[in-house]
């Protein structure tokens, strides 16, 4: 079986972890417990007539306190910048984060998870920032891990592009 | 080749003893050992043709020394006779003291048996190596310390010690109780953690690296943060893995904590500059209708003076009517008062006004301010003293208008709660280093419930004057911006009974708003 290694980085409290437990589990917490290190989860997913074995690295998020070591990103195939809508610095943490990401992969498939789309109404990241990336080809999708909703597709999505760009 | 003489007894030794016959030959030697008949393929076992009468020890020499043989039967199984070829060779005697050699093909059950050997031998020899290894290995005991230590080596992790007993619970454990342990499959951290690990593990001296926390479950899903070492010492590599659960749980706690303040201070941050956002909202509508309401009103002041003016009409009038038309003129002007006031203060809210610096006479403040207040100053028969320090020698720089409007208010409000016959007094000094201009009443003062919340904008509550006067609970908000405005500052020492002082500080020239 196929085995791709995806990375999740971004700011921390964007995300990340619930969006594995919500993808791995189909479980949310409203609680938000801080990621200390890298927890590791797996998950077999059958795409494009493959099963994978998705191995999921939740990285602790990246602020004043704990910088994500380039070293774990070694071996993705791919990964997703997480970022929460409601808050608008951790945009610009996950477009820090892309470079070095891009370079330690060798610019393999990513997609920018904008999440708690639930809370779109407060989202302080502009229309204008993402039309941006848009326009640089990014691909995004609006998330939210609370309700469920395009976790599964984000998944599908970028372990189909890993699977094209083998 | 002359057929062997089976004798009864040799028979029921070959049906018998001899196993099935793979390649069976059959030597048949005298007393003295040497060759009387033979049969089979001799030549696999030979190295030359034999003869009769050859003798046994030449012809055989890995037979040299066996024949007669010390038992009887004597069976040799598993003989190398050529590389690579086996044979089970039996030498029985008969009754006829003659001797009998039977040669069996063992060649593919040696292979078989060799292979077996090797294997088994080779699982022995290493077990004895790792048993060495952590007999005299410093690392062997540190399963004590809570470490899970290994040797790596030709790529491979090999356990070290025993266990410790987090290792023991995890959910991987069955991977890592292994001879050989699947290091990578039960933490695949580990995987990315050996990029990191080469730098010391390839070099020549001694060294070490840390890798970073992640973590695991438990069967019973419990969190457990480990954390790996890779360590070279003597020529050896080890991969040691710890629990940082107490010091995991500690910076987890920290984090934590640090990360929700700050996740709070953001959400406090995001609130103020919504409730700013409605701030600036409400004063741009109070300065909207406040501007317009001034013509409206201003038209009503206009017609009432009119009709108060109109002696034909007043003649019409009784007095209960008089009285009513200079109340409405009366209350319009105050109507009008409190628009303007309320105009003034949502601009200075919303910062829509700029300030023209320039350097006058105080004493030119004093004046107009006196003028502006005169007939309420007549009404109440209150006395105006300006005691500027040495008269005209301050000159200051400031807005004029706007300290004028300022100084207008608090004079106004000194007359207010100042009684009938009172004195107020508008003057500057110099005091330890900066100027100062200050309004003091003889007024009836206030307590410091009221003093210390007196300039924060528009309060409900405004206090009557000491002639029933009516104030908007602006006047004294837009004192303070005003002067926060020029960078200075304003206080007020009060005390019930007493009167007030309200004492504008001014920094030291230089300092510029």
């Amino acid at each position: 079986m196929i085995k791709k290694k995806i990375a999740m980085v971004g700011a921390f409290a964007v995300g990340k972890t619930s969006l594995v437990q919500r993808f791995v589990r189909s479980i949310f917490s409203e609680k938000y417990q801080t990621t200390i290190g890298v927890k590791i989860d797996q998950k077999e997913v059958h795409i494009n007539g493959e099963d994978v074995t998705l191995l999921l690295w939740d990285i602790h998020g990246e602020d004043d306190f704990m910088k994500v070591k380039p070293t774990y990103l070694i071996g993705s195939s791919g990964y997703f910048l997480v970022a929460d809508g409601t808050r608008a610095d951790t945009y610009d943490t996950a477009l820090k984060l892309h470079e070095m990401a891009s370079s330690v992969t060798k610019n393999a498939p990513f997609i920018l998870l904008i999440n708690k789309s639930d809370l779109q109404d407060t989202w302080e990241i502009t229309e204008n920032q993402i039309e941006n990336l848009i326009q640089q080809d990014w691909q995004i999708i609006y998330t939210s891990a609370k309700e469920g909703t395009n976790v599964e597709d984000a998944f599908v999505q970028l372990t189909q592009s890993m699977l094209q760009n083998q | 080749m002359n057929r062997p003489e089976f004798t009864a007894a040799i028979t029921d030794y070959i049906i018998s003893k001899i196993p099935p016959y793979i390649g069976l030959a059959i030597l048949q030697l005298n007393e003295d050992g040497q060759l009387i008949n033979w049969m089979g393929s001799i030549d696999k076992y030979l190295d030359k043709k034999p003869d009769k009468h050859s003798d046994i020890e030449t012809l055989a020499p890995f037979l040299t020394g066996m024949i007669p043989p010390m038992i009887n039967p004597m069976v040799l199984p598993h003989i190398q006779i050529k590389t690579g070829h086996y044979a089970e060779i039996h030498i029985v005697e008969d009754e006829l003291m003659h001797f009998w050699v039977f040669f069996v093909d063992q060649t593919r059950n040696a292979e078989q048996l060799q292979q077996l050997l090797q294997e088994v031998n080779s699982t022995r020899l290493k077990t004895k190596e790792t048993q060495n290894q952590t007999d005299n290995n410093h690392f062997s005991a540190f399963h004590l310390l809570d470490f899970a230590t290994f040797i790596y080596e030709n790529e491979s992790y090999k356990p070290l010690g025993n266990q410790p007993v987090w290792m023991k619970e995890l959910q991987q454990a069955r991977l890592l109780s292994e001879k050989e342990v699947a290091m990578t499959e039960a933490f695949p951290f580990i995987e990315v953690f050996q990029y990191e690990a080469a730098t010391c593990w390839e070099g020549k001296s001694d060294a070490k690296i840390e890798s970073g926390i992640w973590e695991e479950e438990t069967i019973t899903g419990r969190q457990i943060y480990l954390k790996a070492i890779a360590l070279h010492h003597d020529q050896i590599n080890y991969l040691l893995i710890r629990s940082v659960n107490r010091e995991g749980r500690q910076d987890n706690q920290l984090i934590q904590k640090a990360r929700e303040q700050k996740l709070t201070l953001d959400q406090l941050a995001r609130t103020e500059r919504e409730l700013k956002k409605l701030l600036d909202f409400k004063n741009q509508f109070v300065s909207i209708v406040s501007h317009d309401l001034r013509s409206p009103i201003g038209a009503v002041i206009g017609i009432a003076n009119l009709l108060l003016q109109d002696e034909d009409m007043l003649q019409k009038l009784n007095e209960n009517q008089k009285e009513l038309l200079n109340d409405i003129s009366d209350e319009m002007q105050r109507l009008l008062d409190y628009n303007d006031k309320l105009y003034h203060w949502s601009n200075l809210e919303l910062g829509n006004f700029k300030i023209h610096l320039k350097n006058f006479n105080i004493n030119e403040l004093g004046a107009y301010v006196e003028r502006m207040q005169q007939m309420k100053l007549k009404q109440k028969s209150i006395t105006l003293v300006q005691d500027f320090e040495n008269k005209s020698n301050f000159e200051l720089l400031a807005d004029e208008t706007l300290l004028g409007q300022a100084l207008n208010n608090l004079v106004g409000n000194a007359v207010k709660f100042t009684p009938e016959g009172g004195t107020i007094t508008i003057g500057s000094r110099v005091n330890k280093g900066q100027y100062e201009i200050f309004v003091r009443d003889t007024g009836i003062g206030m307590p410091e419930s009221v003093r210390i919340k007196l300039f924060e904008g528009f309060t409900r509550k405004s206090t009557m004057g000491t002639f029933g006067e009516k104030g908007t609970g602006l006047g004294l908000g837009i004192v303070r911006k005003i002067i926060e405005a020029h960078n200075f500052s304003i206080h007020v020492e009060s005390e019930e009974g007493q009167g007030s002082n309200f004492i504008i500080s001014i920094p030291a020239a230089g300092e510029k708003p």
